[in-house]
């Protein structure tokens, strides 16, 4: 319209310009405009970049601008013919994301992906690569509860959570589903986290969760290149809990038992005992245990290696690496003072194998073969770290001197025969993976059209050996007065076992997965067009309860059309169409379409004339919208088919007796559940809204995202069936629907000033779910108890408020329970007068984060560089449960936060926790309430890197390399939370595990 | 493109499927073999039965520990022990109905409503399915055709739609009536179903009955006499059944046309059949006429030997021994295996005094004073009554110088059981009383002791004054903390044996006699005066155990309470009187009730005195139970009335 408009205007005096632009390979550039600043006229080049202006003759000057390259201004000094070479901006727009099924453009995508690349993965010294994702990209959580050498299951969510079902994104590590946790970060180029519709719906029943990419390294063409790398780390607990020494447990049992009996209190230890707890002069007898101390060593050693080699020929490329990676454990395990002969510690130990080959066969025919292998030994003693935290300190047994004492006079624990006496566990697994892909051009049928296929075969073994020892108590009972006046142990009790022989598991696992897909690309003009056709195979068979080695299968269709005008307007169209073995014949397949939209607004001239290309660089949006699919429970299959009926024993419930003179138990058959005929797949229809914003050239880029998803059929076990209906067992029902809504921000702001370069950046992620239907027994009298209209996992309880302070109180209620003085006093949501539980109601946030959030920051000077990064969470609650509730309980011990909470006629202020008791009958104080909710927010300094780069002429002269560069990192250096008891990752009840860790690191990398 | 994507629609044939050998519903009814399982299965708790034929703690012991539902009323008694047991929550007033019909691991109610409808599912299965079974594959040994076994499980399926029908509507009055089993292709909607009304579900019942009585008279056997399937339904008991169902459908409860609450309104016929009918007296009686006169026909018989009148033994073997063992009684009950879950504590929790461990005499079924005071105290004449108002003391002479242990305890023990001398022989065959010998041998390795010692020792030179001298203590008052009334239940299992685990006791769910209390009860209220037959039918019952007859001359009302009284002393503790006392509605008046323990006392005259002089006996009031009217019905599962399908709560609930 503009064109036309200036044609129509021409003037006699006008100029004719031609010209040819170029991209800085000399390549034509098809697309790119041409303009007079200020005015409305200009023109585009052509398929061969040619271009042809009439100038106005006012005009001195005009400029050539394409996306992703620099807006070049040429002065006019008469010549006809100017040709323009356009030089890339930062942004550069080649830049290709992995996306599902192939790569695309950056610039004109229109899903919503975020990347992460391996320059940021390698800072982080960690085991498990999920944990090197944690807060640098919005809309991936990571949730980490553990530390446990080769077992730190990290949690990923992309965007929340939005179903009852499994909420684990889809996985494909170069291009198959597979594990990325024990990959070498060395061996990894990027991962992608695809998060709305128009991303995922490829994948189809597979993509309601998300899905990640990750693509590892191949080579590229040049001298082989070596590359070695090493690390060396300490790791620490970042948090342990603080336990009570002797004396104030024995001040504090004795409140407790005051507080149980007050008119007949009688101490259980006398000042004198007490005295000789805090003498510490006899520990043999008056033990001071920290059993924290006791069985966690302060700090364990942790190291990696990798080398590397890469290069290749114009046809041929190669990348191979191998790495290794050791962690030791924290567990103290008296291998040395007690002559133990398993060392009962954990332990990983991981080697990573890959070869990828890159071959053009052809001028138009590739091949490429990747082969990688994890070969891991994990040992497992199987340590019960819940008894750290629920044994006294003064319980036995304890090692004193090279000996293992018991007596039954004090609360007996159990932290030191989970360490010594529980059986090792080594795990040994090695996993295989195969994947050969092939690429044809076929221009020679049509230009653009190519045929490409990967064939992968994937073979996982693992073999446990578990072996145990037994030991030697000596009973202190009855400790006796030795000639020299000293006091002896009894007499042992027990044997030194020689290690059992081991007994053996082991688990088989192997999966193949074959792909092949039709490609069309190509230009008419400004028109661009993509086009994918592809069908998807994968079986995966597996050791299993039921349904053993039937392999779980899946196929499909995939195809995908793009297309864009100019880079400028875009529309993509993405479909899967698959089916799953979990649905009956009719309901079996099922399309996803996914429909999106981009316009780079930056580049109409209407901006571009009014605003300067130095003031913005970029502007795009992009609109999706499509639904995506969920067939997967927790762990069942076949979710059309009735169970096997089973037999069932007649002391477990089946069958009976029968019989006169002999009876006799006849066991009966149980019809298992039944397959509902009509499932069919979990859905979600998301929409997202996304902004890109680049400025400043480049300096500032921002881009943000709001998205919505709405998760019907959720597949769910029938709760509300009337009971006469009595179908044995409940099966699974499409009934659940979810809604979900978040938003994304994603910041950062780079400069670079001289030698000297800085940049900081954030990212935010939002996501709240409501549950709009779920099959819930509703309680119609109280609706504060509905679960319908909250959102998933919040926690329910009654609300606290307060203490019985006085007899008063107490005598006015409403009680829960029988209180005394000092505990919980409640609000009677329901006003019946009475304080139940049909006063719960939902209290605090979700355990799962809503908000979570990055910042990170860095800046460079020569060969300097240093990085930091920030990592946290908000709108999170943990609810206290076990010891953390219920100092004593089952002879436990006490934590040392719950001193100054705890209720006490003395600390009646400060109390936030009821008075101590022994008395955990009676439930009034210890039921889920606003008491036991604490705020599970955080911020973690989780990453800082320093490194400095040798100037490469400098090394190259002096030692020959052809770069050197060292470093120091550390992982999860700082806490800050309002939680302050443990991790505010980690459980806070009796299930708590092996602690998570702080990592400090040196490495080192040479390239050759 | 449309090509391609037709042919992935073929694309299924990659996928596996489980191949047939999985074991479903069509295997199972591809051979008898398997077919019968589902036949055990269907007898697997079907009512709540006395002992649980489950093993202990998992899901079976009714109102948690085991108790009965006697021990609701003054005839029993429950131990003491966690306040969360649903039975403690009767006696403190606290039920409700969240945990009161459901069986979860904590609160086991009295009723376990969902195992009812698993069973009538389990029927309906076993009804469309059975003649799917080809007829070569079943037993030939008895000489029976196949399609006769196939009638009979279908009877016996029928029959057990109607038992647990029975049981339902007895306790919750009109339920859905369910005549076939759901899929999971039904709609929701199809699942909505209403209560029947009481009277509907009540037609429901005896026409089941009827059909097995007519239609399947030729396949179930009248009586079982093949050995190994004794447990399974004989035509006999359709026929009890159905007496039973005709007595509880004319019973006041029901037999009305005020119910017992209003708080139902337009839909009180759901609990009763809202107009009285004196006729169901009539067709109940009939019932009990039809079904004595069958069951005698085919070899059910009142266990009466004349020998074994007076010592109380006809009515022990009726209630503890098998049909080989001479119970020709029985009409059903299902037997007990040796202790199902052999590590636990199952039978000892339920009526056994523990002979072994702490504390001793651990038991979920006691025994107040208020029933052992309904024994009549002389067999001669009908109605005198022992009263245990004031404390009784019974010297003890052991002669000077006795040092033998068997000895000197016999002596204590004969002047022990003087205060239970001469009472209803059915007393002894009932109760586990102070100074009675064991049955079994292993009481001897406690302290060496041939009786049960309930007393506690004291010191005091006059009997009732004096101080506790704990180490006197019987062996068997230990466990007073828990079953501070003391008496126990005898009846199931003899009292006590030295091997809990190697005891058969049978659930015994009906037996003979009380067809003979139904018609005598429903008679009496039909005729206006009891009629000869109501004294027949209570003194055949009564001369078997050595009793004298019923007074004669009484008129209507006192020989409602006369059978009332013969109910509850024949029947004691046979799930009856908790049930009797609600369809007669007087609840309200026998629940909530003084209920009484005994202190029994040793007294010796010296703390080192090798034996007590005297025992003595003292009423103490134990406890006062509650009734609530809400009690008449028990309320469905709370759950089920918020899953909001219509189901309408009983009044007061």
């Amino acid at each position: 319209m503009l064109l036309l408009s200036s044609i129509s205007l021409l003037h006699a005096q006008d100029r004719i310009v031609k010209g040819v632009v170029t991209d800085e390979n000399n390549s034509p550039v098809p697309g790119a405009t041409v303009f007079v600043k200020g005015t409305s006229v200009g023109t585009a080049t052509n398929i061969n970049g040619e271009y042809t202006l009439k100038l106005p003759a006012t005009a001195t000057s005009f400029t050539v601008s394409f996306i992703g390259y620099n807006p070049t201004e040429l002065k006019y000094t008469g010549k006809p013919v100017m040709n323009a070479k356009l030089t890339p901006s930062a942004v550069a727009l080649k830049e290709v994301v992995a996306v599902g099924y192939g790569v695309q453009k950056k610039a004109t995508m229109t899903g919503s992906v975020v990347s992460v690349s391996s320059k940021d993965l390698l800072k982080t010294p960690v085991a498990n690569m999920a944990a090197a994702m944690i807060g640098r990209t919005p809309g991936l959580t990571t949730y980490q509860k553990s530390g446990q050498p080769g077992a730190d299951g990290i949690t990923l969510r992309i965007r929340g959570i939005e179903t009852t079902n499994g909420q684990d994104p889809l996985i494909l590590v170069d291009g198959v589903e597979r594990d990325f946790t024990q990959l070498d970060p060395n061996e990894i180029e990027s991962i992608s986290v695809l998060k709305d519709a128009a991303s995922t719906a490829v994948f189809g029943v597979r993509g309601a969760n998300g899905v990640m990419i990750v693509t590892t390294k191949k080579g590229e063409e040049g001298p082989a290149k070596v590359s070695i790398t090493s690390n060396l780390s300490i790791q620490q607990p970042t948090r342990l809990p603080k336990m009570i020494d002797a004396a104030t447990f024995c001040k504090m049992y004795n409140e407790a038992l005051k507080n149980d009996n007050p008119t007949n209190y009688v101490p259980r230890f006398d000042e004198a005992t007490i005295q000789k707890y805090v003498d510490g002069t006899n520990p043999m007898l008056f033990p001071n245990n920290d059993w924290f101390k006791i069985a966690l060593k302060p700090q364990a050693l942790q190291q990696q290696h990798n080398i590397n080699i890469s290069g290749g020929t114009k046809t041929t490329k190669y990348y191979t690496s191998v790495g290794y990676f050791s962690q030791g454990g924290l567990m103290n395990s008296y291998q040395g003072q007690l002559n133990r002969q398993l060392d009962n510690n954990y332990n990983y130990d991981r080697y990573n194998l890959r070869s990828n080959i890159d071959v053009d066969v052809t001028p138009t025919t590739k091949v490429g073969v990747m082969i990688s292998g994890i070969i891991s030994k994990a040992n497992d003693p199987g340590f019960n770290f819940g008894t750290l935290i629920s044994t006294t300190p003064i319980s036995y047994p304890i090692v004193y001197e090279d000996r293992i004492l018991q007596s039954s006079v004090n609360f007996a624990g159990t932290p030191l025969m989970s360490m010594v006496g529980t059986s090792m566990t080594e795990k040994n697994a090695n996993t295989m993976a195969l994947t050969v892909n092939f690429n044809q051009k076929l221009d020679f049928i049509t230009k653009g059209l190519l045929f490409r296929g990967i064939a992968s075969y994937d073979s996982y073994y693992s073999h446990n050996t578990t072996r145990s020892q037994g030991y030697i108590l000596y009973n202190i009972d009855k400790p006796y007065i030795d000639e020299d006046g000293t006091e002896k142990y009894g007499v042992p009790t027990g044997e030194n076992y020689l290690v059992t022989d081991p007994s053996e598991a082991w688990s088989r696992k192997r999966t193949i997965h074959a792909e092949a897909a039709i490609e069309y690309k190509n230009s008419f003009g400004k028109h661009n067009f993509a086009g994918l056709l592809l069908t998807t195979l994968d079986k995966k068979w597996y050791t299993a309860s039921s349904y053993n080695w039937i392999p779980v299968t899946y196929d499909g269709v995939v195809t995908r059309f793009t297309y864009d005008y100019n880079s400028k307007y875009m529309l993509e169209f993405n479909m899967g169409y698959n089916g799953s073995e979990n649905f009956p014949e009719n309901k079996r397949f099922a399309w996803f379409p996914a429909f999106s939209a981009g316009w780079n607004v930056g580049e109409e001239s209407f901006i571009k004339s009014n605003i300067s290309r130095d003031i913005l660089d970029k502007l795009k949006i992009r609109v999706s919208h499509g639904v995506v699919g969920n067939d997967q429970t927790s762990a069942n299959r076949f979710l059309y088919l009735d169970s096997e009926y089973k037999t069932s024993e007649y002391k477990s419930g089946g069958g009976a007796v029968f019989g006169d003179a002999t009876s006799k138990a006849y066991a009966g058959l149980v019809a298992g559940k039944l397959g509902n005929k009509s499932i069919t797949w979990e859905t979600a229809t998301k929409e997202n809204f996304g902004i890109e914003v680049s400025m400043f050239k480049n300096k500032l880029t921002f881009n943000a995202d709001y998205f919505t998803s709405d998760r019907k059929n959720i597949l769910t076990l029938l709760k509300s069936t009337p009971a006469h209906i009595s179908i044995l067992d409940a099966d699974y029902f499409n009934l659940g629907h979810v809604k979900n809504h978040g938003y994304e921000f994603e910041g950062k702001w780079r400069q670079e000033i001289g030698k000297f370069s800085y940049y900081i950046g954030g990212n935010y992620s939002f996501a709240r779910n409501k549950i709009i239907y779920m099959d819930e027994v509703l309680d119609y009298a109280n609706p504060n108890r509905w679960r319908t209209g909250t959102r998933l996992n919040e926690n329910f309880g009654l609300i606290a408020n307060g203490f019985f302070n006085t007899t008063d109180e107490l005598a006015r209620g409403p009680v829960y329970g029988t209180p005394g003085l000092g505990d919980a006093r409640y609000v009677d949501i329901n006003g019946d007068g009475v304080v139940d539980s049909k006063d719960e109601m939902p209290i605090g946030n979700p355990e799962f984060p809503e908000i979570n959030y990055g910042i990170n920051m860095g800046f460079g000077y020569k060969g300097f560089d240093v990085s930091v990064l920030f990592q946290g969470a908000s709108n999170t609650t943990k609810m206290m449960s076990g010891k953390f509730q219920k100092p004593f309980d089952v002879n436990g011990g006490m934590m040392e936060f719950a001193v100054a909470e705890r209720w006490a006629p003395d600390n009646i202020e400060n109390a936030v926790r009821p008075r101590l008791t022994l008395n955990y009958a009676n439930p009034s104080s210890y039921v889920n309430s606003t008491m036991w909710l604490r705020d599970g927010s955080f911020l973690k300094l989780r990453n800082v890197e320093v490194s400095y780069r040798f100037n490469s002429k400098m090394i190259k002269n002096l030692i020959g390399l052809a770069g050197l560069r060292i470093y120091a990192n550390g992982q999860n250096l700082f806490t800050w939370d309002k939680l302050k008891v443990v991790d505010p990752e980690a459980s806070t009840s009796d299930s708590w595990t092996y602690p998570q860790l702080r990592v400090y690191n040196v490495g080192v990398k040479v390239d050759f | 493109m449309a090509v391609v994507m037709l042919s992935i629609t073929s694309c299924s044939d990659f996928m596996e499927f489980p191949p047939a050998a999985q074991f479903n519903i069509d295997s199972v009814f591809s051979k008898y073999s398997n077919a019968q399982k589902l036949v055990y299965d269907l007898y697997s708790y079907p009512v709540p039965l006395n002992f649980d034929s489950r093993a202990f703690g998992a899901s079976g012991t009714r109102m948690a520990g085991g108790t009965f539902a006697s021990a609701l009323t003054d005839e029993g008694q429950s131990f003491d022990v966690q306040p969360g047991y649903q039975v403690q929550r009767y006696y403190n007033g606290n039920v409700e109905p969240y945990t009161c019909a459901s069986w979860t691991s904590s609160f086991k109610g009295e009723d376990d409503y969902v195992v009812k409808w698993k069973t009538i599912r389990k029927a309906y299965i076993l009804l469309d399915n059975i003649d799917r079974v080809p007829n070569e594959t079943f037993p030939t040994n008895q000489g029976i055709a196949p399609q006769v076994q196939k009638e009979r499980i279908k009877a016996e399926a029928k029959l057990m739609i109607a038992l647990v029908y029975f049981e339902m509507w007895k306790r919750y009055g009109g339920v859905p009536i369910v005549t076939r089993q759901f899929s999971t292709a039904d709609s929701y909607e199809s699942y909505k179903a209403k209560r029947a009304t009481f009277e509907e579900t009540y037609n429901f019942i005896v026409s089941l009955l009827d059909e097995v009585m007519t239609k399947y008279k030729d396949a179930l056997p009248s009586k079982i006499t093949v050995s190994e399937e004794f447990g399974r339904f004989p035509m006999a008991f359709a026929y009890g059944l159905k007496a039973r169902v005709e007595l509880y459908a004319a019973s006041p409860l029901f037999n009305t046309d005020r119910p017992f609450s209003t708080a139902l309104g337009a839909n009180s016929n759901l609990i009763c059949f809202m107009n009285y009918d004196k006729e169901r007296w009539k067709k109940a009686a009939d019932a009990a006429t039809a079904a004595i006169d069958y069951a005698i026909a085919n070899g059910f018989a009142l266990v009466d030997n004349p020998a074994n009148r007076e010592s109380g033994e006809n009515y022990r073997v009726a209630n503890v021994e098998h049909p080989y063992k001479g119970n020709t009684e029985l009409m059903w009950g299902v037997l007990m295996t040796s202790n199902p879950a052999s590590s636990s504590s199952s039978w000892q929790s339920y009526t056994v005094m523990r002979g072994q461990g702490n504390p001793y005499g651990y038991a979920a079924n006691l025994v107040p004073l208020n029933q052992v005071e309904r024994y009549e105290k002389d067999t001669t004449v009908a109605g005198q009554y022992k009263s245990w108002d004031a404390m009784q003391t019974y010297p003890i002479a052991v002669p000077t110088g006795t040092t033998d242990d068997i000895t000197g305890n016999t002596v204590v023990a004969t002047s022990a059981r003087k205060a239970y001398a001469g009472l209803d022989p059915r007393f002894y065959a009932s109760i586990c009383y102070n100074g009675m010998s064991p049955f079994g041998t292993q009481s001897k390795a406690y302290g060496k002791q041939s009786y049960i010692d309930m007393a506690d020792g004291y010191t005091g030179s006059v009997p009732g004054t004096g101080n506790v001298n704990s180490a006197k203590h019987g062996v068997y008052s230990f466990g007073k903390q828990r079953t501070t009334v003391l008496h126990y239940v005898r009846k199931f299992t003899n009292g006590y044996d030295e091997s809990e685990n190697s005891m058969n006791p049978v659930n015994i769910y009906m037996r003979l006699a009380e067809l003979y209390l139904i018609r005598a009860e429903a008679l009496n209220e039909y005729n206006g005066a009891p009629t000869q037959q109501v004294y027949d039918d209570l003194n055949i019952i009564r001369s078997r155990s050595g009793m004298v007859g019923v007074l004669t001359g009484q008129d209507q009302a006192q020989m409602r309470k006369t059978i009332e009284h013969e109910r509850n002393i024949e029947l004691f503790y046979e799930d009856h009187r908790w049930f009797d006392l609600r369809r007669t509605l007087q609840s309200e008046t026998k629940i909530p009730v003084n209920i009484y323990k005994v202190q029994i006392r040793k007294w010796y005259k010296t703390s080192s005195s090798a034996w007590p002089y005297a025992i003595t006996y003292e009423k103490v009031l134990y406890n006062k139970r509650v009734w609530f009217n809400k009690w008449y019905m028990n309320p469905f599962p709370g759950q089920e009335i918020d899953k909001n399908y219509g189901l309408i709560q009983n009044p007061g609930w």
